[in-house]
């Protein structure tokens, strides 16, 4: 009754290893993540666009990877929580500063706001990044560890400048 | 006591969660990323109607799909035990003749992936004989209302708490009446100075956890093997067992991190279906919910609340009668559970000569409503400390001041044969008062209120725990107690540490498996650290033991002799590996366990305390927090920085309750929860050590306490500013529009 779903071919760099994989045009970018590459670090949670758990970077900008078509990606350089710290195991500055204040209660929502205040300190580098609790609006944390996050990222603002 | 307290190095320690890094680094395993060979994949078709008989299904066409592999329907469901719920078990595994809510499940299918899954759905034929919707309270009571059931449940309920009695399915379209009385409360009202009526309203709320529901089954010989984010592994063990009637022992679940549930993971839920589909094809099943599908699952109890409040001409309070409705939805889940602590708690932390509660628990074909954070004292305290703040208002008293003298006081008995109060109301209450700035005048169009809460915790719990010691010094500490975000295993490692003198940082703490993991009966009602908490300080003394006489018996010296710090055994002074002291050491593991029971009731009390400033716009009924404190007492922290994060997230849940969450379409886009941007810029969380814990070190839960009196101290700061009374959440400015609208003019 279905016909097999053709593929395309996507060229992404994905952590920084370029990559070409063929995929249904209708692959959502956190199931290619999640499901054909194992990078399960990347949390789809609402499915809907609403949470931001599934935030990655494409292009250094923060999507959610749950509304995003794989092949919308093409060309496109994308970074997830598996690429952020470096390759010793080395922790970025904003995990870093998320490990001392304890964010994670749950942790689900975890990656994707380390993404996000990723994609912050390059906005803020650039000077367009705009208030920090407004990006941070835009992702949600069940259990609610906002005043933790104040706590984290108050030592982020004082500090990381060169993150 | 103090001398000991002092010495303490671990408890006591605001160190990060040992989850964090993992948690950080995108590397934390979830039951969601579990990826097994071969496995299938299901979904679950759901009833596009609130209340209908299930005609026929036909899943011909979707069997014949490629890729599709079976279909389940109520016809795979003969010969077993089928129904759940945690008292009353009335919630078929899947539809069986007639549906009762929109989203119940239908028919599974079990495919090779989920899009196959999900095409199949839509082959599947359903023909359903539209019923009688009865959406709200007041239409499932009506006297013509259809049945939503028509006969009486099995049950396994408890013998009904102390000045107490209850009947199961009453009448029709009620699942469960609920009658709580001490003294005669209409005799005591009669004779009152002043008695206050009023009714409250609590709206739907959803638990809108991140990590939707997910149970993988794989079949082991006879029986099964799950993995699953419930947070209630041993009860779900004994629901499976019966439904498939298999034997206990043939029933395996495994828990790991779990992603938020709130009391939506508690009891059984989604699980069986992923069992049934895996018994039928015999390949392990993977059966992943979406969010909106979770949010289907269950939700919290919407509730009407009527309450008549008697003081004396003194401004004490005296009796207090209320009648409750709760919309339990569908099915009972955890219903008769929440009547019965609504009804035992209405009293709050105040003294009565008589209470007198009546709560009648609805069915309504709407979702099942559960346990959500604070198992109906959210209801109750939003109710209670409403009305207590109108009262004092009423009689031209602070209601600071009325709240200090009417509250029971530590060591005092909240109803009679009740554990006595452990923790200090009024300390807490001035710390809350002084820091919020009470006694100052206030701007116009601003005001401050306060609320208090107390939340009963603990009722017949078991808690297992053990804690082993290698031969090379490595601890390893078990329970069953589910790591949900509560920070339950960090609590586990610090207590652990604490008793075996060595950094928390270096004790593994194991994930359940409940064909290995010590027995817990769950993770339930703030109760993981103070049970389990006490059951582990106990079985790592116990393992220090046996090392120190197996050490003892080779040095052939009095265990009295040695001691165990640093992982090396002591003797005045000197340490002396294991290994020096028996070659075979390093093979061995000295193993302690111990267990932790209650016998039912109040274990310890989990008050809390709220305090909020609001700025009112009288023109429209719009208004701001601008400042919002919440107060929790730990007895003693193990971990300040994990308390803080508990009070902080609880009362963020409470402000989301206050402000705008209500249950409408069961969609993550369509429900509002609390954002950073929404949280007040000036926002606190106190962690009192009130030192009455009834745990090891003084401790006591805090978990299902932080919410519980913001909306209440939110309401009673907009009374405060403008003299208006919202009774109905959320408080959206069109109801406080309202409320300045018809405003009496002594409530000014």
């Amino acid at each position: 009754m279905t016909q097999p779903p053709e593929t395309l071919r996507v060229n992404l760099r994905i952590n920084g290893e370029d990559m070409a994989l063929d995929v249904a045009p209708n692959t959502i970018l956190a199931d290619l993540l999640r499901d054909t590459l194992g990078l399960k670090g990347t949390k789809v949670a609402c499915d809907q666009g609403a949470c931001g758990a599934c935030t990655v970077l494409l292009g250094g900008a923060p999507v959610t990877a749950c509304l995003t078509l794989a092949v919308a990606a093409e060309g496109s350089e994308i970074r997830t929580i598996e690429g952020l710290a470096d390759p010793s195991g080395a922790l970025a500055y904003v995990q870093r500063a998320f490990l001392a204040a304890s964010v994670p209660q749950c942790g689900f929502c975890t990656p994707g706001m380390v993404m996000l205040v990723e994609a912050y300190l390059t906005a803020r580098k650039s000077g367009t990044a705009g208030p920090l609790e407004t990006w941070l609006g835009a992702n949600i944390c069940r259990c609610s560890g906002y005043q933790v996050f104040r706590r984290a990222l108050a030592e982020i603002d004082d500090k990381a400048e060169t993150p | 006591m103090s001398d000991r307290a002092n010495a303490l190095r671990e408890v006591g320690r605001s160190l990060p969660s040992i989850d964090a890094r993992a948690k950080i680094d995108g590397t934390a395993v979830y039951a969601s990323d579990l990826v097994f060979a071969d496995m299938l994949h299901a979904k679950v078709l759901r009833s596009p109607h609130a209340h209908a008989r299930i005609v026929a299904i036909d899943a011909s066409a979707a069997l014949a799909m490629p890729g599709v592999v079976t279909v389940a329907t109520a016809a795979d469901l003969n010969g077993l035990d089928p129904y759940f719920g945690n008292f009353i078990r009335d919630q078929p595994v899947l539809a069986m003749g007639k549906v009762r809510f929109a989203g119940e499940p239908v028919a599974a299918v079990a495919a090779i992936d989920e899009a196959t899954a999900y095409r199949a759905l839509e082959a599947i034929r359903v023909d359903y004989e539209p019923l009688e919707t009865l959406a709200t309270i007041d239409a499932a009571l009506r006297p013509d209302a259809a049945p939503i059931f028509d006969r009486i449940h099995d049950h396994a309920l408890p013998p009904a708490p102390a000045h107490s009695r209850y009947v199961q399915e009453p009448e029709p379209n009620i699942l469960f009446r609920y009658d709580f009385a001490v003294g005669d409360a209409e005799t005591e009202l009669a004779a009152c100075a002043r008695v206050f009526e009023e009714t409250y309203r609590f709206a739907r709320l959803s638990h809108y956890a991140l990590e939707p529901h997910v149970t993988i089954a794989a079949p082991a010989g006879a029986g099964v093997e799950v993995w699953s984010n419930n947070q209630d592994p041993f009860l779900l063990r004994q629901d499976i067992a019966r439904i498939f009637r298999m034997p206990f022992d043939a029933v395996r679940f495994h828990g790991g991190l779990i992603g938020g549930g709130f009391g939506a993971k508690s009891y059984c839920k989604v699980e069986p279906i992923a069992v049934l589909l895996a018994r039928k094809t015999g390949r392990i099943v993977r059966y992943a919910l979406t969010m909106a599908e979770s949010m289907t699952t269950v939700c919290e109890h919407g509730a009407e609340m009527r309450v008549r409040t008697g003081i004396d001409a003194d401004g004490r309070t005296v009796a207090r009668a209320v009648d409750v409705r709760l919309d339990g939805g569908a099915y009972a889940d955890a219903s008769p559970s929440v009547a019965m602590r609504i009804g035992t708690r209405f009293g709050g932390p105040y003294r009565w000569r008589a209470l007198s509660v009546r709560v009648d628990t609805i069915r309504t074909t709407t979702i099942p409503a559960g346990s959500f954070r604070g198992f109906g004292a959210a209801h109750t305290t939003w109710a209670s400390e409403s009305q207590i703040d109108t009262i004092a208002r009423a009689i031209g008293e602070d209601p600071i001041a009325f709240r200090r003298r009417n509250v029971v006081a530590a060591g005092e008995m909240i109803l009679p044969g009740e554990a006595k109060l452990d923790c200090d109301y009024r300390a807490g209450l001035d710390v809350i008062a002084a820091r919020i700035g009470a006694d100052r005048p206030r701007a116009p169009g601003t005001g401050i209120g306060v609320a208090l809460a107390l939340k009963s915790a603990g009722s017949a719990h078991r808690a297992d725990a053990t804690v082993r010691i290698s031969g090379s010094g490595d601890i390893v500490v078990a329970t069953g107690v589910s790591e949900i975000g509560q920070g339950h295993r960090t609590i586990m490692a610090q207590i652990a540490a604490e008793i075996l003198g060595v950094p928390s940082e270096t004790i593994r703490v194991e994930h359940i498996d409940t064909g290995a993991t010590p027995y817990d009966s769950g993770t339930h009602a703030s109760c993981g650290a103070t049970l389990a908490g006490v059951a582990i300080a106990e079985a790592a003394k116990n393992a220090r033991a046996n090392l120190l006489e197996f050490a003892a018996s080779r040095l052939g010296i009095p265990a009295a002799e040695l001691d165990f710090r640093d992982r090396r055994v002591v003797r005045r002074g000197e340490a002396l590996p294991l290994a020096s002291i028996a070659p075979d050491a390093a093979a061995r593991m000295f193993e302690g366990s111990a267990t932790t029971k209650t016998p039912g009731g109040a274990h310890f009390w989990m008050p809390a305390w709220a305090a909020a400033e609001v700025s009112v716009d009288r023109e429209t009924g719009i208004f701001k927090v601008n400042r919002l404190l919440v107060g929790i007492d730990a007895g003693k922290a193990v971990n300040p920085l994990n308390c803080a994060g508990q009070a902080e997230g609880g009362a963020i849940q409470g402000f989301g309750q206050a402000m705008f969450e209500e249950l409408g379409t069961p969609e993550p886009l369509k429900y509002r929860v609390p954002r950073m941007t929404d949280i007040p810029a000036k926002f606190e969380a106190l962690v009192f050590e009130h030192g009455m814990g009834p745990g090891a070190f003084g401790i006591k839960g805090i978990g299902e306490s932080g919410n519980l009196p913001i909306p209440a101290a939110i309401a009673n700061a907009i009374h405060d500013a403008v003299g208006a009374r919202v009774v109905d959440l959320p408080i959206t400015p069109e109801r406080v529009y309202a409320a300045m609208s018809c405003r009496q003019p002594d409530d000014m």
